[in-house]
């Protein structure tokens, strides 16, 4: 299946979506909503129908190095979610830069090590500020 | 105009802001890969910590001398560093064959800070117009000109107009998330109370460019844009010297250039790549012998550059004036400023003129900075250059994620982030403009705004009114005739780090 008629069916979805459910909202709250999920899904229509006429594009395709391009995101959004900025961007930091970069463990380290450093400079000294501590430590109440 | 450069050059923070901000901003041109987008992001979790007048200068002097730095790479290696750069490879990567690099380096510095400088002066004779220009505009005005924004923005998918258009209606469904201002109807938030307030407009931000940008390099594997160990460099100091005269001998091109650089950059939707290679194109039209170009024309490096830069401060005219970034990294650049307590709009201008003249002269001493820094340093800049660009990945992530939660202090955005930054990835690989989605978040509120209230005091015919017919009858013709022109220029522009996507 060609993922540009993909995107573009999943698009006209939202938007057809969205103009249903604006309905339900009062006129001046509705309107805006409406003409840009109504233009939306006129021009989506228009863009399948314009895809479909015309010969596929080189579709790039989608491979291993793209899932672990996402991946590596998804890993650093899981090591802050679970182990808060400092200690889970660190790790995530010295994963990173020792599996994916293939940097030597001492320079991992090194770089892992001022994240913790930084955060706290950047939270406390700079901001005064509380940074997210991570869910794993939020439960044991630290 | 004078208070302020009084107030920069006596503030000591905004000193340190502007002599910040252009060593960081040379960094990530230098760097392959990176690019202007990428320093704001990266820079974004300082920014909270400073206040409304140092965060404009550094933000405006860091942006402004990224393409001052992506001459480096393009001409000793033959890599952009940024977009734009890549109309100067040809002939510069002749000279560092010739071993003339340090010639050619020279050449595009001083021609991008006398770009540069003139995009300032350019930028500042705009600003008495525009702020007599705000007073004229009244609400039927302000709603046809955010959707002259992101019709504009659409048109920067060169041979798509369509998904251009059908990213800035998303941009625009997305805005409307959260609860309404004025009538208190919850919209689009499936009952989730962090939404109440809409979609974090720099969370989103990050995740439709950031994000994609360093998943895409990931996905290129180590060593992506590194260069190969020394081929030129640019050490002999008399030639440094040679590219200011060559500069100097061409006043007449760069001042020409500059000033198309800057006129391009004030039109919503050209970005830094037409307003190079339109230069480039111009360069090699007026020269008396355009055989030379593409072998070593010190022309085809000095046009280009001198565009490059003038085209920042025309750039900032419409996204300072209209809250209209013409082009995403003005889009990023408006993100970044909205932590700062700056709203995009119109009313923008009017209420923090003493920051934009600030901004001004941000511009034009972060111009001339950039270019005696890298001339003082160009024995030792290549090396940099030689960075590879994947190891800025994981710290791109964590400023990122750290940006979110400083903007937002809610973890449920690192969801919609996650979320929102697939979605980016999937346009970013399909050649989908993010532009237009990013530029229709942004002015989403402010074109509701104008509408609801038209609507109120004019009544659904307010389209009908001479001004907005007039406004309608401009969108039209120049979204049409824009289309047709940029049709004649390279169809596939990629959509690379420091270009106008």
């Amino acid at each position: 299946m060609r993922a540009d008629l993909a995107l573009a069916g999943a698009l006209l979805g939202v938007f057809a979506l969205a103009a249903w459910e604006a309905q339900a909202f009062r006129w001046q709250a509705a309107v805006a909503p409406l003409l840009a999920a109504g233009c939306g899904a006129v021009l989506s229509l228009a863009l399948i129908v314009d895809l479909l006429r015309t010969r596929a594009a080189a579709d790039p395709g989608y491979d291993r190095r793209d899932l672990a391009g996402v991946a590596g995101f998804l890993a650093a959004v899981g090591a802050v979610l679970l182990f808060g900025f400092a200690l889970g961007g660190a790790a995530f930091v010295f994963g990173y830069l020792k599996l994916v970069a293939r940097r030597r463990v001492a320079t991992a380290a090194l770089a892992a090590a001022a994240v913790p450093v930084f955060v706290w400079v950047l939270a406390e000294v700079v901001l005064a500020t509380t940074l997210f501590g991570g869910f794993v430590f939020h439960a044991f109440g630290w | 105009m004078l208070d302020a450069l009084v107030t920069l050059a006596t503030s000591p923070a905004l000193v340190v802001a502007l002599l910040a901000g252009v060593p960081i901003g040379l960094l990530f041109g230098v760097v392959p890969g990176l690019g202007g987008k990428i320093a704001i992001i990266a820079a974004l979790p300082f920014v909270f910590a400073l206040d409304l007048a140092a965060g404009c200068v550094f933000l405006i002097s860091l942006h402004a001398v990224v393409h001052t730095g992506g001459a480096v790479p393009s001409i000793l290696f033959g890599i952009p560093g940024t977009g734009p750069s890549t109309a100067i490879l040809l002939d510069g990567q002749a000279f560092a064959r010739r071993g003339e690099a340090a010639r050619a380096l020279s050449a595009a510095v001083t021609a991008s800070a006398v770009g540069g400088l003139l995009g300032a002066v350019l930028l500042a004779g705009l600003i008495p117009i525009a702020l007599g220009l705000m007073k004229l505009l009244s609400y039927p005005e302000i709603f046809f000109l955010t959707l002259f924004g992101i019709s504009f923005s659409a048109l920067l998918s060169q041979g798509a107009l369509l998904k251009g258009l059908v990213c800035g209606c998303l941009g625009l469904l997305l805005a409307f998330v959260g609860t309404d201002v004025i009538y208190g109807v919850e919209r689009f938030t499936f009952d989730q109370p962090f939404l109440w307030d809409g979609v974090d407009l720099v969370a989103a931000g990050l995740a439709l460019y950031a994000i994609p940008e360093m998943i895409e390099l990931a996905r290129r594997g180590p060593g992506a844009g590194v260069v190969p160990p020394d081929r030129a460099t640019a050490r002999d100091a008399s030639q440094l010297w040679r590219g200011v005269a060559d500069v100097v001998r061409h006043r007449w091109l760069t001042l020409r250039t500059s000033a198309i650089g800057a006129v391009v950059g004030m039109i919503p939707g050209l970005g830094g790549e037409v307003a190079a290679w339109l230069c480039y194109g111009h360069a090699v039209q007026t020269a008396r012998d355009p055989e030379r170009f593409g072998k070593g024309a010190i022309e085809g490096i000095i046009g280009p550059e001198g565009a490059n830069n003038s085209k920042e401060g025309g750039a900032l005219a419409p996204t300072l004036f209209l809250g209209l970034p013409g082009s995403s990294g003005m889009a990023i650049l408006l993100i970044a400023l909205v932590p700062l307590g700056l709203v995009p709009g119109p009313e923008l201008a009017t209420a923090h003129t003493e920051i934009l003249w600030l901004m001004v002269w941000a511009l034009a001493f972060s111009n001339l900075l950039a270019g005696a820094a890298l001339l003082a340093a160009a024995r030792f800049v290549h090396l940099l250059s030689r960075l590879d660009a994947t190891v800025v990945v994981p710290f791109v992530y964590l400023f990122s994620l750290l940006s979110i939660a400083l903007s937002s202090a809610e973890w449920r955005f690192f969801l919609v982030t996650g979320g929102l930054a697939l979605l980016g990835y999937a346009f970013k690989r399909q050649d989908w403009p993010r532009a237009p989605l990013l530029i229709g978040l942004i002015l989403g509120p402010a074109a509701e705004d104008a509408l609801i209230k038209s609507l109120g005091i004019w009544g659904p015919t307010f389209f009908l009114r001479p001004v907005s017919l007039l406004l309608i009858a401009a969108l039209l013709i120049g979204l049409v005739t824009l289309h047709r022109r940029l049709s004649q220029f390279d169809p596939r522009r990629r959509d690379g780090p420091g270009d106008a996507r």
